[in-house]
Order: C-alpha cells, then structure tokens, then sequence
C-alpha cells in the first residue's frame, strides 16, 4: 500500500501538494478547498507560520476559514456555540493542562472516555515538551458525525524523532529511528520513558481500533489493528517536525488504559 | 498554597493543575513549590482528579522520593491509584 492509498497518508500528501504549488506561486491559494481534516490542516498551518511573506487565499466557505483565521491570528473561539477545537500550545508556559481542559471534555465520549482521550493527548504533547524543541506545536480533534469518525491531529515543528535521537548521539535512519520510536519504545532519556508513544498506538489501534498516521522527517508510519507499515518520504514531502494523526471510528465507548499500559 | 513553619499545608492538585494530570513538567513546577515552601508536612489532595498519564506518575513519583518534605498523598480516584502502583510496583524505589 502506498501512503496515497490510505486516507490520512492521501490527507497529508494533499497537504504536501499545497504547499509545493505555494512555494512556486508565492501565494497560497485555499480559496478551493472544500474542507480541511487535521491531517492536512495541520502541517499547512505550520507552514503559513514559518513562511511569513507568503499570500493567503482564504477558502470561500466562512467555516473554513475559520479554522485559517485560528492559525493565521491566533483567534481562538471557545463560547460552546462555536467550539473549534484546535489549540495552539504554548512553547514556554505554565497551565498547559488547564488549557487542555475544555479540548479533553469534548471529545472524549467518542474517542474511548476520559481516560482514554486524556491518556493519549497528554501522552502525546508531553512527548512534544519533553524532546521536540518546538516554536509552534497544535492539537486538534474534530468529530464528523457523518463520516462516523473523529480524526485528531497533534503536531509540532520541532526537531523530529530522528532528531531526537542524533542529539543524543545516537545513529539511526529517519525509519530505523521512527521503529524505535513505535516498536522499542527507545527513550532519549531514561528506561522508565518511552513508552508514550507506543503505549498511545497501542491504545489507539487495539482498544479504539483506530488507523494511525505518523510523519517525522523523512520517516512515515500507517499503522492499524492488523498492519505496520513504515515509509521513506520523498524529499519533497519530509516534514520537519512531528505530524501524530488517527482516524476513530465513531462507536462511543471507554477503553480501559490498563488493558494496554505495559508493566 | 501558603507557607508556614509550623502548619501543615494542603495543595488540592486539580484545581493548582488540573483534572487532567498530564506532563512531566508540571509534576516538576509542583514540586519545585513545594520544595520551597517552608512547611514540613504537605497534603496533596486529589480530588477531582479525572486521568492522569504514566508520564506525569512517574514524575511525581520520582520528585516526592527526593523531596525532604513529608508528602502525604489523600483522596486519590481508584484509577490514578492503579497507575501510581504500577509505576510504584515497577520502580521498587519508588513508593507511593
């Protein structure tokens, strides 16, 4: 399978595309899009922050240019009639959990319960605090009650998991560092740590039988229930930062963190 | 959370940090307050705590086994208390 043949991998390649044709143009042209999933919206944000002079098309449909608007001027919505739920989180800052707080409350019913959703968000973003060294780092999750599922999104700009592990002298590929990462659960600090990452897959894939999309710099990961599948990522497509992406299907429940937390 | 010499201090840690106890660093902000407050005894209460991370446990563990400070953990939900004794039963120094 390629990455175009799953869907989050087709959302970031999407993503990736934008991009191209905005770095050539100098303009980046949304005024098309229809919709945006975490996956694409994401690294896209990261990107109209880091390319300052660039021109922004917004989309013409309102609500999604909300979402542009969340990321372009900070602007964030939290009256329950409007809730979007994306965060940007703040590199050097006490409260982080209050802030989580709201973001956690609605969404966890479908994603598993409380102490699945907040296991798997705090798992994750401590991760981005602990070893990315990022400037700008978003979490979001959306629910499509359509599509019966809800796909949640945390990224970062920092310096990757291969990164991650050069800096502490270790010599891996952007893969073999990313297998690490996901099978080995090899910390860059301690035995007790590293099991974050793998932990959170695995309460995703197994207990909310969810499909996983990770892209670290030159290294991807689709990863389900049933597959694990790394990928090498043309140049054109690394990302220079970390893009944690899943797809749940929307079958309320709650998942019990223990059945999946190694002893 | 206030300082006294002589009293015994209460820190109700959902409403200091949050329902949610997720990252390691604020395990660490804890601690450093509470290693700098005067009183000998500390409470931390933990009512209201809805999740926590095995991250954010095992910070908290680690920095009450340094602390000088007697710290005495109350009203922890069941759920925390099961990840507190996993992290507690695996790191046999660490004890809740």
């Amino acid at each position: 399978m390629s990455l175009n043949e799953n869907d989050l991998g087709k959302e970031y390649l999407h993503c990736c595309h934008l991009k191209t044709i905005a770095l050539n143009a100098g303009t980046l042209d949304l005024s098309k899009e229809k919709w945006f999933f975490p996956t694409c919206l994401l690294p896209l944000g990261i990107f109209i922050k880091e390319q300052k002079d660039l021109q922004v098309i917004y989309p013409n449909d309102p609500k999604i240019s909300k979402y542009i608007n969340i990321i372009m001027k900070g602007e964030m919505d939290s009256t329950k009639k409007s809730y979007i739920p994306l965060i940007e989180m703040p590199p050097n800052e006490k409260l982080r959990e209050k802030l989580l707080e709201p973001f956690i409350s609605n969404q966890n019913a479908h994603v598993g319960g409380q102490n699945a959703f907040s296991y798997i968000i705090g798992e994750l973003t401590d991760n981005i605090y602990e070893h990315s060294k990022f400037s700008t780092a978003y979490v979001m999750a959306q629910r499509y009650k359509q599509l019966k599922f809800t796909e949640v999104g945390i990224i970062d700009n920092g310096i990757s998991i291969p990164g991650s592990y050069e800096n502490k002298g270790l010599k891996f590929s952007d893969i073999e560092a990313l297998k690490e990462a996901v099978q080995e659960g090899l910390s860059t600090k301690s035995d007790e740590r590293g099991y974050g990452l793998r932990t959170s897959l695995k309460i995703l894939t197994q207990g909310l039988e969810a499909d996983c999309f990770i892209v670290s710099r030159g290294a991807g990961l689709i990863m389900n229930k049933f597959n694990t599948l790394f990928y090498e990522i043309e140049k054109n497509n690394i990302f220079n930062g970390t893009l944690i992406s899943t797809r749940i299907p929307y079958k309320p429940r709650n998942v019990n963190i223990y059945d999946f937390i190694e002893k | 959370m206030t300082s006294s010499k002589n009293k015994q201090n209460k820190i109700q840690i959902a409403r200091v940090i949050s329902k949610n106890l997720l990252f390691r660093d604020s395990a660490n902000e804890l601690f450093d307050s509470i290693n700098n407050s005067e009183a000998p005894e500390i409470v931390i209460d933990f009512n209201s705590v809805q999740s926590i991370t095995r991250s954010f446990a095992h910070q908290y563990l680690i920095n009450k086994e340094k602390s000088k400070k007697n710290i005495i953990n109350v009203n922890i939900p069941p759920t925390i208390k099961t990840m507190f004794e996993l992290i507690g039963k695996i790191n046999q120094d660490l004890i809740c």
